[in-house]
């Protein structure tokens, strides 16, 4: 049995797999991805192999694999729907997008040095808007017309939402143009690589019903596993 | 010392007027944080970085001699014109294929640097800076054969460390490179000028992958440059004909060299490496990916590698793109 196990930013997480997946746990990193590891090790037993991705990968000192996070979506991805072309991947700190050809990596980008278009974004707006992240996503599906936010940073958006709120504005809207200014930067980014379809939308992000149906309005179609959230450790778990 | 910016300066005219030649390739975090002072924030970090080293080193420039490559280089000149008292010459190399603007700017310029040397750059002077420096030039030439090699005997990052000497007109000092094999997947890096205080990047791009070649406004490019007729029409056909700078116009002979090149070192993939702010190669890059049809990993820094663990990831999944593709 392989515990794949996935060290992003925010959420670490484990899956035990032999040919299936037995098990899968997600705990908070709390920026302690130590303390994260060794509580998915002691709560996901019986592994006699372990497979590791994530930001904090190298710190798994008795990992037998270690991967990218980008392979080993791509591995998981390709898993869970083998006809997909595209996936991608919106994570706490970052954003990927990755291209498949014939089962691998074709081509990637991240988006990485900027929190707009990532799950960090949307975490400090329902901050500052006083939303709980599980309210956050449910507002946006009440909104029938997306207020136009244009800021790429976060702190900037910010300002631009506390002037719609001032404005009397309605907060599914806001909420859903949130969900929308991220989508749009996701787009950016995959228009670089030459996104294509069937597209594979995964990580919490996917969680995110406002987000979902952000993406789905700009993508079309989009594939959503049962387990955004441990593709990536899946993809590790998979790499033994 | 005579300082200068470009590759298509000719380091022997340089020479010739008694001065030493070096090059501005200053690049690093705390220098560009001083040009900050100079120019606005979002100015390219190596313009920045020379900024700054010029006017903190003032004292230490007889002139500086910079061409009409990219905007950002040409107009920091503008700049130390005004904070400096140091003799500013601007050569205008032309962004279209016109030989003749280069021949007769050449022209232009040995007359100020005889002006400002007070000394004839003749036949038998030229001569001899050509050979010295042609005799240099043979050496790395050499060392680019091993670095070239399959497997590659040494890394770009050594070369690099070596090839500061020639840049910084230390002409005469020993090249040592201890031999350093490497089967990781064979890259060639294009981009943003890889400057003294970038080695950083190559190290790491070299834990996981081997620069074989390269094209920016460091590293190896010198090595293009071969003067045939010792004298000054050598120099010039030599530094005019040399692999063209992306910002010519058209720039195919950039794609077809770089190509060619590409092939010749039997490459698995590109690195694409981009200061921020650098126009001449952001805008370039989805034309180099659908060109060269190579797989292409996209690095932008400042210098700063704030971003150091995601860079380093983004070279892992590259190097496990490319493994699983040889």
């Amino acid at each position: 049995m392989v515990l794949g196990i996935d060290i992003g930013s925010c959420y670490t997480k484990g899956v035990l797999f032999d040919g299936s997946i037995k098990n899968k746990i997600v705990i908070k990193t709390f920026f302690k991805p130590r303390q994260a590891i060794e509580e998915i090790t002691s709560q996901l037993t019986g592994f006699d192999r372990i497979a590791a991705t994530g930001y904090g990968r190298e710190l798994v000192t008795d990992a037998d694999v270690i991967i990218t996070e980008i392979t080993a979506f791509a591995r998981g991805a390709t898993y869970v729907n083998s006809s997909i072309n595209s996936i991608i991947d919106l994570g706490g700190q970052d954003s990927k997008i990755i291209k498949i050809r014939d089962g691998k990596v074709d081509r990637f980008i991240m988006n990485d040095r900027c929190a707009a278009g990532t799950g960090n974004f949307v975490e400090k707006i329902a901050q500052a808007l006083g939303l709980r992240l599980e309210e956050f996503g449910n507002f946006a599906l009440n909104s029938n017309k997306p207020e136009m936010i244009d800021s790429l940073c976060v702190v900037m958006a910010e300002t631009e939402i506390l002037s719609l709120v001032s404005e009397g504005k309605r907060l599914e809207d806001i909420v859903a143009g949130v969900c929308d200014a991220l989508v749009r930067r996701i787009t950016g980014l995959g228009a670089q690589i030459g996104i294509e379809e069937p597209i594979l939308f995964c990580g919490g992000g996917a969680l995110n019903p406002g987000l979902v149906k952000s993406m789905k309005r700009i993508f079309g179609d989009l594939i959503i596993p049962d387990i955004p959230q441990f593709i990536g450790a899946l993809g590790a778990a998979l790499s033994i | 010392m005579i300082g200068y910016t470009c590759s298509y300066i000719p380091v022997e005219l340089l020479a010739a007027t008694g001065l030493k030649p070096y090059r501005l390739l200053h690049g690093d975090i705390g220098l560009s944080k001083d040009g900050e002072r100079l120019l606005r924030i979002d100015a390219c970090p190596l313009v920045k970085s020379n900024i700054a080293y010029i006017v903190k080193n003032q004292d230490k420039f007889t002139a500086l001699v910079g061409s009409t490559g990219c905007d950002m280089a040409r107009r920091m000149f503008d700049i130390v014109d005004e904070l400096t008292d140091i003799p500013v010459y601007v050569l205008n190399n032309p962004r279209t294929d016109n030989p003749k603007i280069f021949n007769d700017e050449i022209d232009w310029l040995v007359k100020e640097l005889e002006h400002l040397s007070n000394r004839k750059l003749n036949d038998d002077l030229l001569r001899l800076e050509i050979e010295r420096w042609e005799n240099v030039r043979e050496q790395y030439r050499t060392l680019n054969k091993k670095r070239a090699a399959n497997p590659s005997l040494i890394s770009t990052s050594d070369f690099h460390k070596a090839a500061i000497n020639y840049y910084k007109g230390d002409v005469d000092a020993q090249i040592n490179i201890t031999e350093n094999h490497s089967v990781n997947p064979r890259v060639y890096l294009i981009g943003s000028a890889i400057t003294y205080g970038a080695n950083q990047i190559l190290e790491l791009l070299e834990q996981e992958l081997r620069i074989v070649g390269d094209f920016n406004c460091g590293i190896s490019r010198f090595l293009n440059i071969e003067i045939k007729d010792k004298n000054l029409n050598g120099i010039k056909h030599a530094y005019y004909n040399q692999p063209p700078c992306i910002f010519k116009r058209p720039n195919h002979k950039f794609y077809e060299w770089t190509s060619s090149q590409l092939k010749k070192y039997a490459c698995d993939g590109i690195v694409a490496w981009t200061l921020d702010y650098c126009d001449s190669y952001e805008f370039e890059l989805k034309r180099m990916e659908s060109r060269f049809g190579f797989p292409i990993l996209r690095i932008r820094s400042d210098f700063s590698f704030q971003n150091l663990s995601q860079i380093k990831t983004r070279i892992s999944a590259f190097r496990e793109m490319l493994c699983s593709k040889i």
